[in-house]
């Protein structure tokens, strides 16, 4: 079962995003701002990350660089979420080391395409 | 022809001329002369020989007298002898005898017969006194005394002829002595009458000479002293064939002249006045100084401007002396000079003429100005007040800054907008589409379709944000170019599936159609996408049932790889006057649309945008009622976009020329560099205005386009070191600034004025315009030598490449051999006209659609026109405002041609 870490501060679309991937069949773990979402990837390794960008604490961006540094969390494919939309966001998203953007709101069956692309679900 | 006063003396003489009147006074006075000195000498001739006669006469008188006294003694002696008888005595009456006989001879000659009478008496008495003397001596004294009676009756006979005879002669003398008398008084008298009337004639005639000369002679020194004093000369002598007469022409025509220079005076003093006036009346200081620097005038504005030298501004004061005045009475702000420094600068500035300068003057007034030469080397000065246009520029400054930072605001605000609002749609969009799938697997349809209607309504009002959101990035300029490598018939068919439903929506098929071709493709692929979504979920929005056709070719135009986009539907199509208002922003074709159609209007304005900023153009088609085609082509590869640093025009990119872009705000920069460099030109990047003029001066460009509103050095004062630096002083100025006053920008020298966001069409034809020689040529038929070349002159200053034809037949042969970009024509020629060449023109298949523009000063007539209008692009009158026509008329059809490339 492939487990996918949401961090995410909005409650609503955390809570949203995790009940429709959960129905897909995902396991899924959420952390709320930036540094606990570093966190949490490096402790439970999950298969994947949706990383939204704007974010208390430590902001997406950040947040991505940490865990691209981080040998042990390298590996783990993140999809940028933003709903900024502005340009740019895509090239700064992956030159932060991003493997996949996206903006919000979400079109879910296009995430659910990338997703199944960067983990061969 | 004569009047009656020329037929009386004087008038007569006052038509001859002086020698001629001075010659007959001498002749006549000469003649009269002659005349009674002849009278005179013939009188005393006259005269003489009356004398002679009296005289002549008083000799016989004399002769007689002598002959009476002989006699006398004659008898005296013969009664002495008859007496005494002494022979003295005899003596004495012989020689009385023979005494008497030859005065008796000499009384023959004149009186004869008394003479012989006398002798006959003397001698008979002789004879008888001789023989009573005889008688005596013989003492018969009887005998003696008889014969002496009858020799005393014989002495009687002789006494009385002798007495008769003296009588005679006496009376003779005395009436020839008489008549001589009378006739020498009758002499005198003729003599007196002569010379009085002479004497009288002389004076009279004389003074009638002198009147005829100097009457006309006071009357023309009088006019000449008038004349000299400047008055009307009175009257003059009649204008006659004397010397008088020519005298008065003479003076008549000097008075003509005289009066006509007066004229002339008198209007050079109307122009100069009003000259005067007029310098008096323009609302800038003017002063003038001559070759030697010295004031010559200076108008009432300049005293104003500068009241602390208004008292020095009289005529002779030097220039130096004026300047040195301004800085001693602390009229002028020397920017930290000495005043020594400060008047040397300007005295070098003065004397090179030809600047522009803007000085700041005590109480915070700026001044502009301009000096030019004169022809004669002196120095015109013009002073503008332009206080208030600086303190307007510095408002517009700081209204600049207020609204950069607005907008800086702006962006900020849509950018977190844009999350805040679509953060709750993701929301409302997300939890609805799982209430879908939850309410599909319990198969409940009527939840089904409302919570879709949620959805649907969540993802329009996301469409109508991201298109506001796009649109005013693309304002701000803030819209970016990504350029990536991708094929293209994946993107295709992506569209194709995102539309399909919006096409389904309305019943309506869609055909996608890609000519064959290479794949690969290289530009901005997001936005493609969306030109192409928008495009085609436009043509669903407006057509039903019907078709909607999107068509992909490539290929090669001009030498370049262009994708050419359509995309057509058989909707309710456009009117002409809606697809004007078609993509301005906020506009759409109809208020009544978006109600029936929904959207907010901007998918066009954002295609079109999004089209320019891939290096391509956008077209529309459309017949109401029948459908509309829009078209876009854009690069097959685009260009990269300008980096964000400025830097120097690369080696070999200098082909069309260099252009030096002058802003201080990157986004503007890039934008016109990029325009610049698309279309060939290598562009230099400049952050300010002092980087501005380094680099100019460095790289000397074929042309600079300019900001006005920079930090530290602005625009004008650029403006004002290029035109001043001979090295750059003749390279064109292009000025692309928010500030609209484009009269003050061209006064400045500035070739083009153009109002930012620049319109990079129009930037373009400038930049063609100047820099672009060569590439585009126009035709000039003309048979007027010199129009000819002022064409010629025109339009190289225009940047074209100019050929020349001198009449039609010349003209068609030239297009024949090449085609250039343009054609001006004049239509009155010798041998083919210009509207024959035009007819055969429009003849030739490879030739009809090239663009004419018409100069003629021809008056045409409305038949003409119409012809004219429907084979030829423009036609401009020649005369003022013509060259200015024609340039603007080329301007347009440079315009014209870009756009249809």
């Amino acid at each position: 079962m492939p487990r996918i870490l949401i961090v995410e501060d909005n409650e609503l679309n955390r809570d949203m995003l995790s009940r429709r991937l959960e129905r897909r069949g995902y396991e899924v773990l959420c952390a709320s701002d930036g540094e606990a979402g570093v966190e949490a990837a490096r402790s439970l390794s999950p298969d994947l990350v949706l990383m939204d960008m704007s974010l208390p604490v430590i902001d997406g961006w950040e947040a991505t660089r940490r865990l691209k540094d981080d040998p042990a969390t390298r590996a783990i494919p993140i999809i940028a979420l933003t709903a900024h939309a502005m340009a740019g966001d895509r090239e700064k998203a992956l030159a932060a080391g991003c493997d996949e953007y996206d903006t919000k709101p979400i079109v879910f069956p296009g995430l659910l395409e990338k997703i199944g692309r960067l983990i061969g679900g | 022809m004569t009047t009656p006063a020329s037929r009386s003396l004087p008038g007569r003489i006052g038509a001859s001329t002086i020698s001629l009147r001075i010659t007959a006074l001498s002749a006549v006075l000469l003649g009269a002369l002659v005349l009674s000195v002849s009278v005179m000498s013939w009188d005393l001739l006259a005269n003489q020989r009356r004398m002679d006669a009296a005289n002549e006469r008083f000799h016989k008188l004399e002769l007689a007298a002598n002959a009476q006294r002989t006699f006398g003694e004659l008898r005296y002696w013969m009664t002495d002898l008859a007496v005494s008888l002494l022979t003295l005595s005899e003596r004495q009456a012989a020689a009385a005898r023979q005494a008497l006989d030859r005065d008796l001879a000499r009384l023959d000659a004149f009186a004869p017969d008394a003479a012989a009478h006398i002798r006959s008496g003397a001698s008979a008495y002789y004879d008888l006194a001789t023989q009573a003397v005889d008688a005596y001596t013989a003492d018969t004294r009887v005998i003696g005394n008889t014969l002496l009676a009858a020799a005393r009756r014989h002495s009687q006979q002789a006494e009385d002829a002798l007495a008769a005879l003296v009588e005679r002669l006496q009376v003779e003398a005395d009436r020839a002595r008489d008549e001589a008398a009378a006739a020498a008084h009758t002499a005198l008298v003729r003599s007196a009458v002569a010379a009085g009337s002479i004497v009288i004639g002389g004076v009279l005639l004389t003074l009638l000479v002198l009147r005829s000369i100097l009457t006309p002679l006071g009357r023309l020194n009088l006019a000449m002293e008038r004349m000299s004093a400047g008055q009307a000369p009175g009257p003059l002598p009649p204008e006659g064939a004397d010397e008088f007469g020519r005298m008065a022409r003479t003076l008549r025509m000097l008075q003509d002249a005289q009066e006509a220079r007066r004229e002339l005076e008198e209007a050079a003093r109307r122009q100069h006045n009003t000259i005067l006036t007029a310098i008096e009346t323009v609302p800038d200081g003017f002063v003038l100084y001559d070759a030697e620097d010295r004031l010559v005038m200076v108008n009432a504005r300049y005293l104003e401007i500068f009241p602390l030298v208004a008292d020095l501004m009289t005529p002779g004061r030097s220039f130096e002396e004026v300047l040195r005045a301004h800085v001693e009475r602390g009229a002028v702000d020397t920017e930290g000079l000495s005043a020594e420094e400060w008047v040397a600068e300007r005295l070098q500035r003065h004397r090179a003429g030809g600047s522009m300068i803007e000085q700041r003057f005590t109480g915070d007034a700026w001044i502009r100005i301009v000096r030019r030469k004169t022809p004669d080397g002196g120095t015109v000065g013009v002073y503008t007040d332009i206080t208030d246009l600086r303190r307007r520029q510095d408002e517009l400054e700081k209204a600049r800054r207020g609204a950069e930072s607005a907008n800086e605001a702006k962006s900020r605000f849509l950018a977190s907008m844009s999350h805040e609002l679509r953060t709750p749609l993701n929301a409302i969009i997300g939890y609805g589409e799982m209430l879908i799938e939850d309410a599909r697997e319990s198969g409940d349809a009527r939840t089904v379709a409302d919570l879709e209607k949620i959805t649907g309504s969540g993802r329009h009002l996301l469409g109508l944000i991201n298109d506001i959101l796009d649109l005013s990035k693309i304002e701000a300029g803030k819209m970016e170019l990504y350029v990536e490598s991708f094929a293209l018939r994946p993107l295709l068919a992506d569209v194709e599936s995102t539309v399909a439903p919006l096409i389904a929506r309305n019943g309506n098929r869609l055909a996608v159609e890609m000519t064959e071709g290479d794949d690969a493709i290289r530009t901005d692929r997001t936005k493609l996408r969306q030109n192409l979504f928008n495009l085609l979920s436009n043509a669903a929005k407006f057509t039903e049932n019907g078709e909607i056709r999107l068509s992909v070719a490539r290929r090669r135009v001009d030498g370049r790889d262009w994708l050419d986009f359509a995309v057509s539907d058989t909707g309710i199509g456009m009117t002409e006057e809606q697809r004007a208002r078609l993509f301005r922003a906020f506009v759409q074709a109809d208020t009544s649309t978006s109600r029936n159609y929904g959207g907010t209007g901007l998918g066009l304005v954002i295609t079109q945008s999004f089209t320019q900023m891939m290096g391509g153009t956008m077209q529309v088609e459309s017949t109401p009622g029948a459908g509309s085609t829009f078209r876009f082509r854009i690069p097959a590869v685009c260009p990269e976009p300008a980096a964000e640093e400025p830097h120097p025009a690369a080696p070999g990119l200098e082909g069309r020329g260099r252009v030096l872009v002058i802003d201080d705000e990157a986004l503007g920069r890039n934008a016109i560099a990029g325009v610049v460099r698309e279309a060939g030109f290598a562009a230099i990047e400049a952050k300010s205005g002092a980087e501005g003029l380094a680099l100019a001066r460095a790289a000397r460009p074929d042309a600079i386009v300019l900001d006005i509103i920079m930090p530290g050095q602005d625009g004008w004062s650029v403006l004002r070191e290029i035109r001043a630096d001979p090295g750059l002083h003749d390279v064109p100025v292009i000025l692309a600034t928010v500030v609209t006053d484009r009269e003050m920008g061209l006064a400045f020298g500035a070739v083009d004025h153009l109002v930012k966001p620049v319109d990079p069409v129009r930037l373009l034809a400038t930049l063609e315009a100047i820099v672009g020689g060569g590439r585009r040529e126009v035709l000039v038929v003309e048979d007027d030598a010199p129009t000819r070349s002022l064409f010629h002159r025109l339009l190289t200053r225009e940047g074209w490449h100019v050929r020349e034809a001198a009449d039609g037949v010349q003209g068609l042969r030239e297009l024949e051999e090449h085609r250039p970009t343009l054609m001006v024509l004049d239509l009155m020629m010798p041998g083919m006209d210009g509207f024959q060449l035009l007819a055969a023109v429009k003849q030739r298949p490879a030739l009809a659609d090239l663009p004419v523009i018409v100069v003629t000063s021809k008056d045409l007539t409305r038949d003409e026109l119409d012809w004219l209008k429907t084979h030829a692009g423009e036609v401009v009158m020649k005369g003022e405002r013509g060259r200015a026509e024609l340039v603007a008329a080329l301007k347009r059809h440079v315009a014209e041609t870009e756009a249809a490339a």
